[in-house]
């Protein structure tokens, strides 16, 4: 292998590296656990329905009321996926947000 | 009001004859029915409306042969999980201060379809104030409520959404009629339920009380607000977010609210110290 190929593949690694870490990091991980878990579990027994789930509930709430006005004919409960969808994307971005923070401390 | 009322007495008298045969009420009481859940308690007896038809479906009463009567009813809407269930839960109830009447599964071809409608269309649809009901069940319905000459009426029922937060749906609401303080107690018994059983952090889903029902549509406690001038409700929790046994303890306590409210003293199973004591 030249010098060139090698330079160009460890380029490569590097941009799949940072991709895996933008797009599925630990800190992703967490926040999407943290707006989706506590809320899922809470629906399938309210005696676990704590303030963690605060933030999902918000997000499915007013989610499904946006999705309610645009497409009223779908049922309520179908709203889960863009939920989870749209908790994955905003949990990139506040991961991306909060990593500079992190890696600076 | 009056001119409705009459019309209904008209009605009621062409329907008197036929009511009462498809009611079975007075006729045939305290049947044996072996879908009886074992834990109903020996003093309530059981009847059986329509009996013999495809509608068939038990009536629990229990009298204590004076004061007045509140009829309950649940499974307008066979979909309404927490309505039906919640019915079953009451028909456990004994009330001090009067008579209970309890009807849980209204629609029950349509609760075994799991469909809102049964045979006949929307069967909450057919109670036309001022006019004869517009299906044998509706009628039959209709016919044990006024039987009964109720001094509330109580209609439960579930909604998929929250009122105001998701567009055309009704959950979280109280809907009352204009007679008995009935809008009073509404906003009593929503504050209370949003003080003691819907959690903080659940905010949309605080109960609220619904426009007056003034017999403006062909739904039951618009004819029981026209036609009989009595207080009743519609109560509507919403399944977004809560499991079976969540939406049936919130309708159970809304519905032991409501009665306490109007001066009957509820007492079973579910329910809180607090309702009994208030």
């Amino acid at each position: 292998m030249t010098p060139a190929r090698t330079a160009g593949t460890n380029t490569s690694e590097a941009t799949k590296g940072r991709l895996k870490r933008v797009l599925a990091g630990w800190d992703v991980l967490v926040f999407f656990a943290l707006l989706v878990g506590p809320l899922a579990v809470g629906r399938l027994d309210a005696a676990l329905m704590t303030p963690l789930a605060l933030p999902g509930y918000l997000l499915l709430s007013i989610g499904s009321a946006v999705g309610r006005l645009i497409v009223p004919q779908y049922a309520i409960w179908l709203y889960w996926f863009p939920f989870i969808v749209g908790s994955y994307v905003l949990s990139v971005v506040l991961a991306a947000t909060i990593r500079p923070l992190w890696n600076s401390g | 009001m009056d001119h409705m009322r009459r019309r209904t007495f008209l009605a009621r008298s062409a329907a008197g004859v036929t009511g009462a045969a498809l009611v079975g009420l007075g006729v045939q009481s305290a049947v044996s029915n072996p879908g009886r859940p074992p834990d109903i308690p020996d003093s309530v007896e059981e009847r059986v409306l329509l009996q013999g038809t495809p509608h068939e479906t038990s009536i629990y009463v229990r009298e204590t042969g004076s004061g007045p009567t509140v009829v309950v009813i649940g499974g307008l809407h066979g979909d309404e999980v927490a309505g039906f269930r919640t019915a079953e839960q009451v028909a456990h109830w004994e009330i001090e201060g009067g008579n209970l009447v309890v009807l849980p599964r209204a629609n029950r071809i349509a609760i075994e379809r799991g469909e809102r409608h049964g045979t006949d269309g929307d069967l909450n649809r057919q109670f036309p104030p001022g006019e004869e009901p517009g299906t044998a069940l509706a009628r039959a319905i209709w016919a044990l409520v006024e039987r009964h000459d109720p001094a509330l009426v109580l209609d439960l029922h579930e909604s998929q959404g929250i009122y105001r937060l998701h567009a055309g749906l009704v959950g979280q609401v109280l809907f009352p009629t204009a007679h008995g303080n009935a809008p009073a107690h509404a906003d009593e018994v929503v504050t209370t339920l949003n003080r003691e059983v819907v959690p903080w952090h659940m905010p949309f889903h605080d109960y609220k009380r619904g426009n007056v029902l003034r017999g403006t549509a062909p739904l039951l406690i618009h004819k029981v607000a026209a036609d009989l001038g009595r207080p009743g409700y519609i109560v509507e929790t919403t399944d977004f977010l809560l499991d079976i046994d969540e939406r049936i303890r919130w309708e159970a306590r809304a519905t032991a609210e409501l009665l306490t409210r109007h001066g009957f003293v509820p007492r079973g199973p579910s329910i809180p110290d607090e309702v009994i004591n208030r």
